[in-house]
Formats: C-alpha cells, structure tokens, sequence
C-alpha cells in the first residue's frame, strides 16, 4: 500500500473481521440447527416415523417393567420404552440418574441405530430440568395417571 | 399480623407507584411546581414501601409463618437458616416481589443523585418506570400475592427439609434478577428520553452505568451457574442448558449489543436507532428472563422447551460445533482487546480502556476454555474393582477402597481414588454417590482435582457385582478457563464502570464549581 | 388490629412525603388520595385477623442409640477385643449421635478390615442416621460385615430389623428366619429372636389382611 491505513479504515477492517467471523458462526449454527436434540419422540412416533440414522433426538415415555438389564462389563444398561402401544429398546452407557427406574418416565437423547435400538448418551429423570411429562399424555391412561401422580 | 402488615406496605408501594406515574406524567403536560416536586419523593418512598414488604416476606421465611400460604406451600420448619432466607425469593411470587423491590430502590436511588439530565427527561425516566413496575404490582396483588394467608394454619410447612448442598445457590438467582432489574432500569432511560426526545450523548451516558452494571451482575450470575452446575451434576457438563440459563445468556448477549451501541452514542451521539431497538430488545429479554417460570407454567413446558431448545442448539452450535474455531478466536480476540490500549502510553490509558481490554481478554479467554474444552476432553466409563487403576488421558486412577460415610441429612458411598498426573505424585480424590432421605433422592458429589491446564473430574457410580463399582473419569484441558474469563469480563466490566462513574462525577463537582465561582461574582 | 397498622404505616409514610421529603403542600392531596388508595385497597383484600404461626423445627424422633450398642456386643459375645475407636463411638451412637459415630466406626475398620463388630456398628449408625431408612451405604455395610464374619448373628439380625423399620417386611422375615435356622442350640438369643419373629409374622399378617393402614 502506499498510504498506511488511517485509524478508521483499520477499525472497520477490525469490524468487517468480526462480522465475517460471527456471519461464519451463525451459518454454522443454522445448518447444526437440524442436527440438534430439540425434537421429541413418543415411541410409537419413532416406531411409525423413525428420525434419521445420524439424527440426535429424545425419546421419552415410561420404562417398562422387568426391562432394565445390566450388560457384563457393568456400565451398558438395556431396557425398553414404552407409551401403551409401542415398545423401543434403549441402550445407555453410563451412570443411570437417580429415580431412574421401572414402571417410571424417562427421556433419553440419542440417536437411532440401524438394528432398532435407540443409542442413548443422556438421560433425563422426572426433576431434571428439560424433562417434558406434558408430551406423554397420549400414553395408556393407566400409565399417564402415575406419571402425572408423579410429577411435581 | 406482621403478615398483614407486609400485605399493607405492599398495597402502598402499588400506590405509590400509581402516583409516580400518574405526578411524572401530569408533569410532562401541565409542569407546575406542584406536581414536578412530587415523583422524586414519590419514587423514593415506593422503593421504601417495596423494601418493607420484602423485608416481610423474608422475615415470615425466616420464622416459617405456617400462616402464610406461600410459606405453608414452600417452606419447612426443620430446614437450616441459610435456606429459609433464600426461599423467600426461591418462589415465583417472591422472586417478583423482590423485582418490584430493586426496581423500586433503583428508581429511588435515581431520583435522590441522578442530575446530569434534562429534569423533563428524568420525570419521563420516572414515570416510565412507574409504569412497568405497576404492570408488576398488579399482577403481585391481584394474581399471586404473596402474603395470602392459610386458614387454618398448617401443622408442618409442604417445602422439603433440605440442607442447600450449595450456599452458591441461594444467591446465582439474586445476581441474575440484579441483572435483569437493571435493564429495565436502563429502559425506563430510554423510554424517558424518547418522549422527550432526548436521545443523545447525556442519554447515553446517564444510561450507560445502568446497562454496564446490569451487565456485570448477569456475567457474575450466569458464570456461577455455570460453575454450579458443573460441580453437581455429576456429567462434568459446564452448560447448564436449561431455559432459565437460556434466558439469561440471550439477555446477556442482547445487553452487550446495547453497551456497545450506546458508546458510540455517547462518543459520537451515533447509532441512534440502533441504540432504541437494541434497548428495547434487551428489556424484553429480561422480562422473558424474569417471568421465565410463570411462563413455562403458562405457556407449557414443551412449547418452552421448544423454544428454548433452539436457542439452546443455536448457542451450543455456534460455541461448540467446531472447537478448533474457536481456538483459533480466541487470540485473534486476545489481541484485539488490546488495541485500545496500544497507541497510548500504559500509565495514560483510563480506567474504562483497561476495563474494556480485560472484558475481551476474558472473552478470548473463555472462548478457548469452551473450545479445548470441546476438543480435547477424554473420558472413560469403566466398571472397576479395588485396586484396579484407569488411565485417563495423562491421569492414572487406582480405586483404592470404598467406604460408607455419614453427612449432616445423606450417607454415601464414597470412593477413594488415588491419581496421578503423567506418573507424578499422587492425589486423593473422594467422589460419592450420596443418599438423602428427606426428601428421598440421590446424587453424585464429583471429585475434582485442578491444574493449571485442566481437571480431573471423577464420580463413583452404582455397584454392579460383588464389589465392582462404575467409575466414570473425564481429563477436561482448561475447562477453567471457562469460569476464570467470565470472571474476567466482570472484572473489565466493573473497572469500566468505576472508571466512567469517577469521571461523572469529577465532571459534576468541576461544574458545581464553576457554577459556585460565578454565583460568588455575583454573575 | 391489622386496619389499624395499616393506617398507621400509611400516617409514617405520608409522613415522610410531606415533612421528611418536602413535598409540596399543593400535592398533599394528591399524596393523601394515593394513601387513601393503598389503604382501601388492603381493606377490601385483608381478610379476617389472623394470628402468625411461625414454627420451630421440631425434635427428631431419636432412635433408641443405647439398645442399639447393648444388643449387638450382646450377640458379639465374648469374641471382640476392646478397640479405642468402637468405645468412642458406642458412646457416640449412646448419645444419639449417629453421623459422628459412623465417621468414627471408620477408623477401626482402616485398621482391620475384617473387623465384622466395626462394620456392624458402622451399619447401625448409619440406619440411624437416616431415620431408620436402610441406605445404599448401610446395605453396604452390613454385608461387608457379613464377609467379614458369616457365622456372627449380628450381621442378620440388624439387617432384618432395618427392613422391618425401613417398611420392607418380607426381606426382614427372611433375615431372621435365614438367622433361625442356621442359629447354634445353645445360643442365649434365641428365644428372644423367636418372640420378635413371632410378632413380625402377626403384624404382617394383619396388614395382609388390611387391618393395619
């Protein structure tokens, strides 16, 4: 250059780098938005209109009696989610939240795996914070009057 | 009976309020002495008013008044005293009462010193206020007041017995709503100087220590949560992601749009428009961060969750999704912070220019921590017995024993690890997974232990077999970094405003000088 | 009563309009209305004179610390030794203080692991501590006890009468039968088990039958 660039054009130089920097991030983020676990599933919604292989979703409904099982290595946990009409296997690695337990609601994020199985890397309990009992009103009115006896 | 006499304070606060807006609105149109001398006192005694009723409220907490319905409803005889006092604002109605409370003791505070602005524009300031505050008053009195009573009164409060595992989480919610109080403070600036078309450099400096100091409180606010949450929740997650903490980061994002906009508006009175819309978007999001559990209760929680999940994603997106991004900001941010220092000698450079420089700085700070964070946590999951040892990252952990203990209202199972960094010395850390009974529930208590470069964060699990135990270990490189920058952006923030408030009033006092020169000339 | 502070807090507010913070005379009834107001206000919405209620925690049901030491050194009989830390803490659990004493307890189990009176006693204070819930550390406890020495009654006996305390009746029952059954002739607590397991048998009988809520 031959002229050295005054204080202003170098602010908005400074200025157009930010804004590239935040367009880049917003880009970013809008198309991870369809990546993201915002949508929740009832099992018979996944059974009827499973998500993408790669999507990460909730599945949420009531884990079914005499389903947990504990895998040999001692940290795999398999059992099934029900809502009354369709059951979903889940399969969790990890430390299972307390009131996590059967005849009791639970909301998994994962994702679905080829074989069926919904591959969990969360589980939300009844008094966490993002569990949603509203969304399991469609269950087996039996079902839906614990949960709601059970929730707050 | 001091139940009643709270509700009574809080029925003339409302009336107050009433008159304030009623003295600053009158005052705007018809301007005579009478009614322009009557919204500074006015606004001061509603704040006091307000802070009486609190005051109340906090005391019916305290002495676990079964009378009054909302202590029936949250509180227990048998919780500590750290507890009671924070449950008086842990409810939704105690939480607006407080609201009303600050805003009041603001508005009060405002009419007793602030004088830079034009009197019209600070009666406007005032009346607006009176207004948004009135909106709050309505809906304590009439739709969830706090001092209904119980008829007949209860033998035990319905609120849990339970020691708060954290005294840190009596007072993140106190720092937020501080945050959010202020903000509409700041809005009730603008909506003064709008009616009486004042929008310029004045405004803008009257506004900015308002915005700044909001903004400091919600740094402090969100940072704790953030640390909080982490510590307790026992997945080694510093993002709490729940809609509450969405709110507040939304606030906390739309609150630096403003500062900015508002500089430029008080350097070079610029930005005008910008500065209205983003004062304005701002205020919404505090009242969205404020009401956010009645609107989770009204609007339902998967609506709310809906909608905050895809703010969750969109912020979670942004930071998250390529960490090597953000590694790559985070100096590119580091060494922008300092141009406003460069160029001036260091000892010239004001209070306001380092603040600015150690508020980005610990933004790149915390951009860093979030991206290694991202990109080089390790973890492992193991199903191990006494004795065996794990490698995590550079740590090995040896399970050393597991011991049943005993706290104040849990036992626990509490593992004994001894760690060892790259084969160095070793280190004891004791995660348990503890039980409650009152009410009946479980946790986990993390171990951590922190260097320089990052934590060990370790939590025993269940017992799966005859003495094997889950253990899950995660090697988090500079995940406090995360706390230490949103700990710095406050500390820029306070210095910027420490600064800015020396210099207001070094200009005030050399202008009551000159002013009091001239009257002794006899000018 | 409550009218009447509320009438006065109204006199100390307006109080501090008029006199403290210089309001105008001119807007005294403006001042006086707003007042007026926030009085009438309260009337209308005050209910009746209630009196306060406020609360002091109350005593917590002590479990019985005392019979609690006597009845497992009884069923130890003559094998322990005397151990510093099990004297400190028996006269803790004595006393009622049941956390302090199984922080304690801990001592003599780092010193021998083996220890099964420690783990007993361990197992018994944390119970105690937790209102007579049978906790995950308890469970713990009292099955270490019983690795530590399976022919001692104790380890059995307490964890049945946790059950039973903790409402799980059945798992009790068998404890105590199990203990029965394996119990040596001569020992001196076996008619006293009988009785107790007698009693068991009626209660749950008669909650069986609905009799008992």
């Amino acid at each position: 250059m031959s002229s050295p660039l005054k204080a202003k054009h170098q602010r908005l130089v400074l200025v157009l780098i930010a804004l590239v920097a935040l367009i880049g991030a917003g880009l970013l983020a809008a198309w991870s938005l369809r990546n993201q676990a915002s949508f929740f599933y009832l099992p018979t919604q996944m059974q009827d209109d499973p998500p993408a292989l790669d999507r990460a979703v909730r599945l949420g409904g009531m884990v079914e009696t005499g389903s947990i099982k504990t895998a040999a290595d001692g940290v795999t946990v398999r059992f099934v989610v029900g809502d009354g009409k369709a059951r979903i296997p889940v399969e969790f690695k990890g430390i299972v939240p307390d009131l996590f337990k059967e005849n009791s609601g639970v909301v998994a994020e994962g994702k679905r795996r080829a074989d069926g199985t919904f591959v969990a890397d969360n589980l939300l309990a009844k008094h966490d914070e993002k569990y949603v009992p509203r969304e399991m009103k469609d269950m087996t009115e039996a079902q839906a009057r614990q949960a709601v006896e059970k929730t707050e | 009976m001091i139940a009643s006499f709270g509700l009574a304070a809080l029925w003339f606060a409302a009336a107050l309020a009433l008159l304030q807006l009623v003295a600053g609105g009158l005052s705007l149109t018809r301007n005579t002495q009478a009614v322009t001398d009557l919204v500074r006192p006015a606004a001061m005694a509603q704040g006091l008013m307000a802070a009486l009723a609190f005051a109340v409220l906090i005391y019916l907490f305290c002495v676990t008044d079964l009378s009054v319905l909302l202590v029936a409803k949250n509180a227990h005889s048998a919780t500590p005293f750290l507890d009671k006092f924070a449950r008086a604002w842990g409810t939704l109605e105690g939480a607006l009462l407080l609201w009303v409370t600050l805003m009041g003791l603001a508005g009060g505070f405002i009419a007793l010193v602030e004088r830079r602005l034009p009197e019209r524009t600070m009666l406007a300031t005032l009346a607006a206020q009176a207004f948004v505050s009135i909106g709050i008053y309505a809906f304590l009195l009439f739709v969830m007041n706090p001092f209904v009573r119980a008829n007949p009164a209860p033998k035990e409060g319905l609120g849990l017995n339970q020691l708060l595992q954290d005294a840190g989480l009596a007072f993140q919610p106190l720092a937020l709503y501080t945050g959010y109080v202020g903000l509409s403070v700041a809005f009730s600036f603008m909506v003064g100087a709008l009616i009486t078309r004042q929008i310029g450099p004045a405004f803008a400096r009257a506004m900015r220590p308002w915005v700044l100091g909001a903004w400091i409180f919600l740094t402090v606010g969100i940072t704790t949560g953030s640390f909080l949450a982490y510590h307790a929740n026992g997945r080694a997650d510093w993002w709490p992601g729940d809609s509450a903490t969405n709110a507040s980061v939304l606030s906390w994002l739309t609150a630096i749009a403003l500062l900015h906009s508002n500089s430029a508006l008080a350097a070079r009175d610029a930005l005008r428009s910008r500065t209205i819309a983003l004062g304005a978007l701002t205020f919404a999001m505090s009242l969205v961060g404020t009401f956010h559990p009645f609107l989770t209760w009204a609007m339902g929680k998967q609506l709310w969750a809906d909608f905050h999940s895809m703010n969750a994603a969109l912020l979670a997106a942004m930071l998250m999704k390529l960490p090597w991004l953000g590694i790559a900001l985070a100096p590119i941010v580091a060494l922008v912070s300092l141009v406003p220092l460069r160029g001036r000698k260091l000892r010239m450079a004001t209070l306001p220019h380092w603040g600015v420089a150690i508020a980005h700085l610990g933004v790149a700070a915390a951009l860093f921590g979030i991206a290694a964070d991202r990109a080089f946590t390790v973890e492992r999951l193991v199903a191990a017995r006494q004795g065996d040892t794990v490698q995590v990252g550079p740590w090995q952990a040896e399970l050393a024993r597991v011991d049943p203990v005993a706290g104040p209202n849990w036992t626990a199972l509490q593992a004994t690890l001894q760690v060892r960094y790259d084969g160095g010395s070793a280190q004891t850390l004791m995660p348990q997974a503890r039980t409650f009974w009152s009410p009946q529930h479980g946790t986990n208590a993390a171990a951590v232990a922190t260097r320089w470069n990052g934590q060990l964060y370790a939590v025993i699990g269940d017992e799966v077999s005859e003495d094997r135990w889950q253990l899950r270990l995660w090697w988090k490189p500079f995940v406090t970094l995360i706390w230490y920058g949103g700990l710095l952006i406050a500390l820029g923030g306070l210095l910027a405003l420490i600064g800015r408030v020396q210099s207001d009033l070094r200009r005030v006092i050399a202008k009551d000088k000159i002013a009091y020169r001239r009257m002794r000339q006899g000018r | 009563m409550n009218l009447v502070l509320a009438i006065a807090l109204g006199l100390a507010g307006f109080a501090l309009l008029a006199l403290g913070l210089k309001v105008p005379r001119k807007s005294w009834r403006m001042t006086g209305g707003a007042f007026a107001l926030g009085l009438a206000g309260f009337a209308l919405q005050a209910g009746p004179v209630l009196p306060g209620a406020p609360k002091e925690a109350n005593q917590r049901l002590a479990t019985n610390g005392a019979a609690l030491v006597d009845v497992r050194q009884k069923l130890a009989g003559n094998g322990t030794m005397p151990n510093q830390w099990m004297v400190i803490s028996d006269a803790m659990t004595r006393n009622g203080q049941f956390g302090n004493a199984a922080g304690v307890v801990l001592g003599a189990i780092e010193q021998n692991p083996n220890n099964a009176d420690a783990w007993l006693s361990l197992a018994n204070n944390l119970v105690a501590h937790a209102d007579g819930r049978l906790t995950p550390a308890a469970l713990y406890a009292y099955r270490r006890a019983a690795l530590a020495d399976p022919q001692h009654p104790g380890s059995r006996f307490f964890l049945g009468l946790a059950f039973t305390s903790s409402g799980q009746l059945k798992e009790g029952r068998a404890q105590w039968v199990d203990l029965l059954a394996s119990a040596p002739p001569d020992a001196p607590w076996k008619t006293d088990l009988t009785m107790r397991l007698e009693r068991l048998d009626a209660f749950i009988a008669a909650q069986d039958q609905g009799a008992v809520p």
